[in-house]
């Protein structure tokens, strides 16, 4: 059984220990430039599956894992207007698990940098570390994504992968040829993409 | 304006798309329930032609028109079109990540003003899926995600019959599916068009399906237009001799 929790961050900078399994069912940022580090112990799962509108966000999100904790987390991510938005997963432990998977796209006109890390520090071992971002943009390219990975260790399996597309011409037209006008087809590829992430 | 007792009308109808000329000079009609062939070799423009129809936006028309019924559909969008009631199927239908079948269907009923409740709704996809011999729950899947050849074909047939289109346009099904999937699709197709009157124009090379939909005119497409129209004896003819012939 996890504990279920929001967490608002209300502060410049926040820092939460999880000491016993936790999900993380909403999450809502300050307007300020914030930075919120998550602690994980020992044996400890933290899973969060979120939609998160993000509108004019300065933030960075730093978690630390320790041994044989589980990070699992898969976020919807909406950006509105300009943003600058980090998530750090830190292994520190050995057999930890991490899976992250960030599905993003843009409302309006967003100028946005989407940046994750995922570090696996040195001198720990057995460590599992996913990662997947999919950005979808219309039109400009709007939102920047600048995955990074970091791994220190040899003894660690390390993946991640990071696509940015557009929506093609071939789904629209799909779409439309069912009778379905661009809006609502539009509507319906978002929502698809954003609802993929969640596991709707 | 031109009235008459056809279904789709095509005339004079050229096209380019990046400066390259795809088409030129296409007429065609059909009638309420004729099954037209489309045959011809590869890159003459009959894909492009199923695509015109439809309005695909990367073709930009040059001259000509094309009516359904008595409306001019020339300039129409593709939505536009397809809600007029002419239903497109590629041979390799796109992949949509995350949208259901369910949620394309009950979106193209919303804006066709078919409002159909929940409980018509499943009962009619109940007896649709036994036609298709299907899963109910195929309707739940995402838009032929992880799909087969045919399971993808089976799909957009199952979309078609929520949506009762009165012109059907099949470029290339055949393409990728085995001979009972190919017999399947036929069968399904032709008892919705008898059941319906509805009119079908199909681009193949498989005689097969051309054989089990039993058309009542063919037409040869080579160099961007159409050079050969006729019977089913036409046909007989390419199948025999080929294209080269023409």
């Amino acid at each position: 059984m996890s504990k279920e929790e929001k967490i608002i961050i209300k502060d410049k900078n926040t820092n939460i220990n999880v000491s016993e399994n936790l999900n993380i069912i909403e999450w809502k940022f300050p307007d300020f430039p914030f930075q919120c580090n998550i602690y994980i112990e020992d044996n400890i799962i933290l899973n969060s599956h979120c939609l998160i509108h993000l509108n004019g966000i300065n933030g960075k999100i730093n978690i630390y894992s320790q041994n044989k904790s589980i990070v699992n987390i898969s976020l919807g991510l909406i950006f509105k207007n300009e943003n600058n938005f980090l998530i750090k997963n830190v292994l520190n432990g050995n057999e930890a698990y991490s899976k992250i998977l960030i599905h993003a796209l843009e409302e309006d006109d967003s100028k946005s940098i989407l940046k994750t890390v995922g570090i696996i520090n040195e001198k720990t071992k057995d460590n599992e570390f996913l990662e997947q971002i999919k950005v979808l943009n219309f039109k400009k390219q709007n939102i920047t994504c600048l995955p990074e990975l970091l791994v220190y260790s040899n003894e660690a399996i390390a993946n991640h992968n990071a696509t940015i597309r557009n929506i093609s011409i071939d789904e629209l037209f799909y779409l439309n040829s069912k009778g379905i006008n661009n809006d609502l087809a539009i509507k319906l590829i978002k929502e698809g993409f954003l609802n993929k992430a969640l596991n709707k | 304006m031109i009235v008459g007792d056809f279904m789709l009308k095509i005339q004079n109808l050229s096209l380019k798309a990046d400066n390259k000329e795809l088409l030129n000079n296409i007429n065609l009609e059909i009638n309420e329930g004729e099954i037209h062939v489309l045959m011809g070799p590869n890159g003459a423009g009959k894909s492009t032609l199923c695509k015109a129809i439809l309005s695909h936006p990367s073709l930009e028309k040059t001259s000509g028109q094309i009516y359904f019924f008595d409306k001019n559909i020339t300039a129409l969008k593709t939505d536009e079109i397809a809600r007029l009631g002419i239903y497109y199927i590629s041979q390799s239908p796109v992949e949509i990540e995350g949208v259901k079948n369910i949620e394309l269907i009950r979106s193209a009923l919303r804006n066709l003003n078919k409002h159909i409740d929940i409980f018509e709704f499943n009962k009619k996809n109940k007896i649709f899926c036994e036609q298709l011999n299907i899963d109910k729950d195929f309707i739940h899947r995402e838009i032929n995600v992880n799909m087969s050849g045919g399971e993808k074909k089976k799909n957009e047939l199952l979309t078609m019959l929520f949506l009762q289109p009165k012109l059907i346009i099949l470029d290339e099904i055949d393409s990728g599916l085995d001979i009972d999937s190919i017999k399947s699709v036929a069968k399904i197709l032709k008892n919705y068009q008898e059941k319906n009157n509805c009119a079908i124009l199909i681009v193949s090379h498989q005689e097969m399906l051309i054989k089990l939909l039993n058309p009542t005119f063919c037409h040869l497409i080579k160099n961007k237009t159409i050079i050969k129209s006729g019977d089913t004896s036409l046909i007989k003819t390419i199948l025999e001799k080929g294209f080269a012939n023409f």
